[in-house]
């Protein structure tokens, strides 16, 4: 999606006919939602099929998608209910495989979780009616908890929450049938204020990626290896190995880790070290650590996430401060055992020229979206496996563009 | 270098008022997008009454849900399925040229559906798509008849005559009406384009119906007439397979030429201008595109037509040279569409060049990808000409796209089994995120997961399924789907609440627990939990139809194993108490009292240490157990001792 | 329970009919019926019901025989409906019934080149939990609708009273329901389970349960009583294969057949000649069964001298499996008409039948 698009133009006369370019993206629909001041996120559960709202205005508003319903594209209120005294920051829905679960955390120092009952049908109420109860309340924060997200189901039912007073909380349900039990599982205190946390995608599978050049690579690894490369062709991708790695250095790298990241946004001079801050899960003390290696951000971060994971070996972080920051992290162990974490920067991208807000990536992890103080929304792709870029802008500040008359993106004539 | 256009997308309405905007991804097909504002107040407040309240939907048109376009798209399924099931064996090349043309039909069946329509409906909907597809069709074919084809000594002639005749059908219909219809001469007198019609015979090789044409002219008998037509009926035509050699055919192609220009020297044509130009073209040595230009309305139908009257042997790596001579008639360079420039790279035998063309157009990739396809099966994607291409990522995309619709999804699959880096990890994430909205839905999506051994996706699938069914208080529903995909955790969680039901004091009947688990066979035991639940049933049901004293020693044996959970342990007392009433004879022995009894003190240590809840009315159901256990142990401490004391003389009492 | 495993070695899958047309339609369709014709004739109409698509809809097509070259099948009338087309029966050659997974009961007439909706019940008033149906089976003028979540209810369907005649208060999935005799239903779920209701004495329990495999729970996904001998009941499973039963004595009389690869998605047997057996697959194959009648001994038998199992299956392979699962079949006369997920709807004419 999001990809520039020319009706191929006839040329029977050429001169005679202009090519017509156009992109298609449109605004579908606009849904109002009521809400009494400013909206502080917008949540879709894994299908797409309902919405969550939240607002300064204290409450959670759930929307349901009906395809057969025409009015504002067929959302539909389903819900609406005081959550907080306070505003409402972040609304995070559940993996559906643990129901109709939403968690929230506001600036009255408290996330909540909120699980979807429907009540028994009878013969009053055909269809059971349905209402949101709260689960839990999480009240170990003494400041605004800024973010909060639940960890990739594989995991369990896990909540990271992060607060003003720079804490990482992470919460875990045992018995993923009671969400009214909810153990702190660990606090990690950090140096600045929080203000956005984000999980590194779950691995589904085991599978040990191998650096080709240097390692040995154990036999079934190397018919995977062989089977890959055909597809490829010969040229070596270069998104695979991103990493640095010294020439006879031997590293195998090990995916499977489970990792926080979390950014800051103090503002303060006084503040002169990294504004990320990366933990990974130790299985054998079933411990979070920092991270030592992680390169310093030195402005303030709005928004973080991991990109989702697809076939690749290692994670990619994007990082929202005064422009966007892509890093790859992987885990690399020795021959000798030895481990390390390999934190790189590998691209940045500028087309804000401001402050960005949020950074987000699709399903796939094959586009990446921004939003920035220039107003845009903008949507990146990317481009020949190495540079991203911007493939779309969405704007909202009243400046009318114009659409350039001449369009050249491509359209130089070949030559060799 | 001029900047690349981006495209941008204006919210209306949106006034900004120091409010910026951001998003969040709207499922895979679109944003969402609101306004937003991070100037916080002292106390870290951010408020604004007055802010935009709605949240705008932006979206990509998709090619996915047009009935006409739909039908393509399974077409070509079908035809890229069987390009990548090629028999071993069998003649690749030829099943390739097959399967374009198939995959061509299918195009101009699109096109034919689309005019179809129009008429019925009398718009012009389809305007837009004809265009594409006919452009798609036009590019197509040509890449077929240069790239997927054999050609036999390079030699391109043949091809691109074919090529040009299919797409420039300007005068072929009027040709064959005048030639089959007229019966006798005048025809330049009864149609005006007459020569217009000769010509256009002429430079797309049709020869015969040239000279047809000039035998219907009213004065056919001429001589000028006749002559014209005595010539080109002796034109040389260059065939690989005629056996003459390259300079062979040339020297007599020189030879045919000059008998041409001796005839036009001679003033034969002088008195017939119209006449004059054609000779004039098919005995010029050089080109003549000024001549040619009014009749080809298009520069490669100009390249084809000089090949043709003046460099027959021309090979696939001389076409560029002849295009870019061509070109420079219509214009310059930057006035060259994109389909000018994706049929050049073809021509060009630039195929990676071509493809990256193709993928600009608005078809969702359908053509890149279906036509980079059956390039690749040639081989010629490894050749430096098809450098460069990623086809995997082309497929990959193509595949999701039509992963992220309900309609074909099915579909979608198929490509991204060929992705082999990250095919199956997108079908993954793509499945998981497909709405499941029906249980017959979520079978299907069950079976195509299993087909690719995606068993997180079975299990993931089913637990959602379960978990729906679990908010209904459908509970056997739940089981179903636990067990489908054998997920002992899941059904365990669900046997606990059969329990509980139990252990709140519901009967069976309000339950139903037993009709759930009858005749369930094997499948009991994926979880210890449904195990034991399961045993409980058939206890009930033992008592229920009379097997009192099997039913008693069940009991026993469930809680002597303590299988049970702790919570449950009351309810399988309280279960024992009517039996532990029968005293004539006893149900339980001594023995099995002392187990009862045991568990029943194991129980209250419990409740006193607080580890298990209270249960209601916890005292008044362990008082009437221990006068029950206590009258038992005292009847079957007689009988026993009765037995054990008299061993000589044993009667047995059943 | 004592089954015997009947083997299939004698399926040939190479033979098949020759005259296979293929049409591509813009919809997904969960069901394709024949609009019946007398005996004799060739069909020449059908109605789909389509599934997963934003707007779904009944259409009814006309489709002579051998003219898909010239545009056929062709779209003729088309009527949207709420949610899956979950089942779609005829009831006469004029009249067929549709279920939806939106909790709708619809009837409609054909006529000429039009469908007509002529009923459409309010469903709400007669069981609890009308929100989506599975599917239903009509018998006698009687309709038994199932739900999602596993009520029955029955009703003369002539009658628009909205009163049900009889009801199987479930909360069990339901996922194949099928009358066995006027008073008589069977009904199969996901885990196994049959079970036998008689309508006219106890609603509360069924007059026999028995498993569709004793080993272990393989989802039920058709029934239907042999039509020949009303005691005979023929079901499918999940797992592809499929199985009967006599009855009169179920314990002892199961006969499975290894058919199928995958999970059997329709099982109907010819109107006429009910030897033949017609059965499609998430597999993507359609099997026709020639001789069904005598594997169930029906030119023979008698109450006594039943016997099961006896004679091989002679199995042809109408279509071969492939990617897409097949999801309807229908017969009538000599033409089959078959639904496939990737928008095929498949025709085969000139069916060898018995």
């Amino acid at each position: 999606m999001f990809k520039l698009h020319y009706w191929v133009s006839s040329c029977a006369i050429p001169g005679q006919l202009e090519l017509k370019f156009y992109s298609t993206m449109f605004i579908s629909h606009s849904v109002s939602t009521d809400h009494k001041d400013l909206i502080h996120d917008v949540a879709f559960d894994h299908y797409g099929k309902r919405m969550a709202t939240c607002s300064s205005d204290q409450f959670i508003k759930v929307w349901e998608m009906d395809s057969e319903n025409v009015i504002d594209g067929g959302w539909k209120l389903s819900a609406t209910w005081k959550a907080h005294s306070g505003s409402v920051w972040k609304v995070t829905w559940a993996h559906p495989e643990f129901g109709q679960v939403l968690a929230s955390c506001s600036f009255d120092r408290t996330a909540a979780v909120w699980e979807e009952i429907v009540s028994e049908p009878n013969i009053y109420a055909q269809t059971g009616q349905k209402h949101w109860a709260k689960r839990t309340t999480l009240v170990d924060s003494r400041t605004s908890v800024m973010d909060i997200k639940f960890a990739p189901k594989s995991m369990g039912l896990l909540l990271a929450t992060c607060s003003a007073d720079g804490i990482i909380r992470i919460y875990e349900a045992p018995d993923v049938m009671n969400l009214a039990q909810w153990t702190l599982q660990q606090e990690v205190p950090c140096k600045y204020q929080a203000s956005c946390i984000s999980w590194n995608p779950s691995y589904t599978r085991e599978r040990r990626c191998v650096k080709k050049a240097f390692t040995k690579i154990p036999n079934s690894d190397k018919k995977e290896a062989d089977e890959r490369s055909e597809f490829d062709g010969s040229e070596e991708n270069p998104m695979k190995f991103p990493f640095h790695v010294d020439k006879g250095d031997k590293y195998i790298v090990i995916p499977e880790v489970p990792m926080l990241a979390v950014g800051s946004d103090e503002n303060s001079s006084t503040a002169n070290s990294s504004r990320v801050v990366i933990l990974h899960y130790s299985s054998y003390v079933r411990r979070w650590h920092k991270l030592d290696s992680v390169p310093s951000v030195a402005d303030p971060v709005h928004d973080i996430t991991f990109a989702p994971r697809l076939g690749r070996s290692y994670d990619i972080l994007a990082v929202a401060t005064k422009d966007i920051k892509l890093f790859t992290i992987c885990q690399l162990i020795g021959t000798t055992g030895s481990s390390r974490f390999e934190v790189t920067p590998f691209a940045t991208l500028e087309d804000h020229n401001s402050t960005v807000w949020r950074v987000s990536w699709n399903s796939v992890g094959n586009v990446l979206a921004s939003s920035g103080d220039d107003g845009c929304v903008r949507i990146w792709r990317l481009n020949k496996q190495t540079s991203w870029k911007c493939v779309g802008t969405i704007k909202g500040d009243g400046r009318r563009l114009i659409l350039p008359e001449v369009i050249n993106g491509g359209m130089a004539l070949a030559k060799h | 270098m001029v900047k690349e256009y981006v495209p941008t997308l204006q919210v209306p309405k949106h006034s900004d008022r120091n409010v910026g905007l951001t998003f969040k991804w709207a499922g895979h097909t679109g944003l969402a997008v609101h306004g937003f504002k991070n100037s916080r107040t002292e106390d870290g407040q951010v408020s604004d009454p007055n802010a935009d309240d709605s949240v705008h939907f932006v979206c990509e048109g998709t090619i996915l849900y047009d009935p006409e376009i739909r039908k393509l798209i399974n077409e070509s399924n079908a035809t890229f399925i069987a390009s990548r099931t090629i028999p071993r064996g069998a003649d690749v090349r030829k099943r390739i040229l097959e399967l374009s043309r198939e995959h061509r039909s299918s195009i101009r069946q699109c096109i034919e559906n689309m005019q179809t329509k129009m008429k019925q409906k009398n718009n012009n909907m389809y305007e837009n798509w004809v265009g594409v597809l006919d452009n798609i069709d036009h590019i197509w074919h040509v890449c077929e008849l240069l790239h997927l084809d054999v050609i036999p000594g390079d030699i391109v002639l043949s091809k691109l005559l074919e090529w040009t005749r299919l797409h420039s059908s300007d005068y072929d219909l009027m040709v064959s009406e005048v030639i089959t219809h007229s019966h006798t001469r005048g025809a330049d007198i009864r149609y005006p384009n007459y020569w217009d019609m000769v010509i256009g015979s002429l430079i797309e090789g049709r020869f015969e119906a040239c000279r047809a044409l000039l035998r219907l002219h009213s004065e056919a008998e001429s001589n000028a007439l006749c002559e014209a037509e005595m010539l080109l009926r002796t034109i040389p035509l260059y065939s690989v397979y005629s056996g003459i050699s390259v300079p062979e055919f040339t020297a007599r192609w020189r030879g045919w030429k000059s008998t041409v220009r001796a005839k036009i020297d001679s003033g034969l044509f002088t008195s017939r201008p119209q006449l004059l130009k054609v000779m004039t073209l098919i005995g010029g040595e050089e080109p003549l595109y000024e001549l040619l230009k009014p009749h080809c309305s298009t520069w490669y139908q100009m390249m084809t037509a000089s090949l043709l009257l003046t460099e027959q042997t021309a090979k696939i790596h001389d076409l560029s040279y002849h295009a870019g001579q061509c070109i420079a008639h219509y214009g310059d360079p930057s006035s060259l569409k994109l389909l000018d420039h994706t049929l050049l790279a073809l021509l060009d035998s630039n195929i990676s060049a071509a493809i990256k063309k193709l993928q600009l157009t608005s078809d969702g990739g359908w053509c890149a990808v279906h036509l980079t396809n059956l390039l690749s099966l040639t081989g010629i994607l490894s050749t430096p000409q098809g450098k460069g291409v990623d086809f995997e990522a082309m497929v990959l995309e193509y595949g999701q796209l039509l992963m992220s619709s309900q309609s074909f999804w099915q579909v979608g699959l198929t490509y991204l089994e060929h992705c082999r880096t990250s095919g199956l990890e997108v079908m993954r994430v793509s499945l998981m995120e497909l709405p499941l909205s029906s249980e017959d839905v979520a079978l299907r999506i069950v079976s195509a997961a299993k087909d690719y051994g995606l068993d997180d996706v079975v299990k993931s699938v089913c637990k959602i399924m379960g978990h729906q069914k679990l908010e209904r208080e459908n509970l056997a529903g739940a089981l179903t789907w636990a067990l489908l995909s054998n997920d002992s955790e899941m059904a365990g969680n669900i046997a606990d609440k059969f329990l509980r039901s139990y252990a709140r004091g519901c009967s069976e009947v309000e339950i139903g627990c037993a009709s759930v688990l009858e005749n369930l066979g094997q499948s009991t035991l994926i979880s210890p939990r449904l195990t034991f639940l399961a045993k409980y049933c058939e206890f009930h049901s033992l008592y229920e139809n009379g097997g009192v004293k099997e039913a008693a020693e069940l009991l026993v044996r469930l809680l002597e194993s303590k299988v049970s959970p702790k919570y449950f342990w009351l309810t399988l007392l309280s279960d024992a108490l009517p039996l532990l009433e029968h005293s004539n004879p006893p149900l339980l022995s001594h023995d099995d009292t002392m187990i009862i009894l045991a568990c029943l003190e194991e129980l209250m240590m419990d409740v006193a240490d607080n580890i298990i809840e209270l249960p209601p009315q916890f005292s008044k159901r362990t008082e009437n157990l221990r006068i029950a256990i206590a009258r038992n142990l005292a009847t079957t401490i007689l009988r026993e001792s009765a037995f054990l004391s008299a061993p000589h003389n044993t009667i047995k009492c059943d | 329970m004592d089954g015997s495993m009947a083997s299939l070695s004698s399926l040939d899958t190479r033979k098949q009919y020759n005259t296979i047309e293929r049409a591509y339609v813009h919809l997904k369709v969960s069901r394709a019926r024949w609009v019946p014709v007398p005996d004799g004739q060739s069909p020449f109409q059908l109605v789909t019901g389509s599934y997963s698509e934003l707007n779904n809809s009944l259409d009814l097509w006309t489709c002579p025989r051998g003219k898909l070259d010239e545009g056929a099948p062709r779209a003729v009338s088309t009527v949207q409906v709420s949610g899956d087309v979950t089942e779609l029966k005829f009831i006469d050659p004029q009249t067929f019934l549709a279920s939806t997974g939106k909790g709708d009961l619809l009837l409609f007439k054909v006529k000429e080149e039009l469908i007509e909706q002529v009923q459409k019940w309010d469903t709400s008033q007669m069981v609890c939990d009308a929100h989506s149906f599975t599917g239903f089976d009509v018998a006698d003028g009687i309709v038994a609708l199932a739900t999602t979540d596993g009520q029955i209810v029955c009703f003369p369907y002539s009658d628009s009273s909205n009163a049900p005649s009889n009801m199987i208060p479930g909360k069990d999935g339901v996922k194949a329901v099928s009358f066995i005799r006027h008073n008589e239903i069977a009904l199969g779920n996901l885990r196994g389970q049959i079970s036998i209701w008689d309508l006219r004495e106890n609603v509360f329990a069924p007059a026999i349960t028995f498993p569709y495999n004793a080993d272990s729970a393989i989802g039920v996904t058709c029934l239907s009583p042999f039509p020949l001998q009303k005691h005979i009941l023929v079901a499918s499973g999940c797992d592809g294969t499929i199985a009967t039963w006599d009855l009169r004595n179920v314990t002892n009389t199961q006969t499975i057949y290894a058919a199928h690869s995958k999970l059997v998605t329709d099982l109907r047997f010819h109107d006429m000649r009910p030897g033949n057996l017609f059965t499609s697959s998430f597999a993507g194959d359609v099997w026709h069964w020639n001789n069904f009648d005598e594997l169930l001994g029906a030119s023979v038998s008698t109450a006594q001298s039943f016997s099961l199992g006896t004679q091989k299956p002679n199995v042809l392979c109408l279509l071969p499996e492939k990617k897409f699962p097949v999801n309807s079949v229908d017969v009538c006369g000599d033409s089959l008409v078959s639904a496939c997920d990737n928008d095929l709807l498949v025709f085969i004419n000139s069916l060898k039948l018995k």
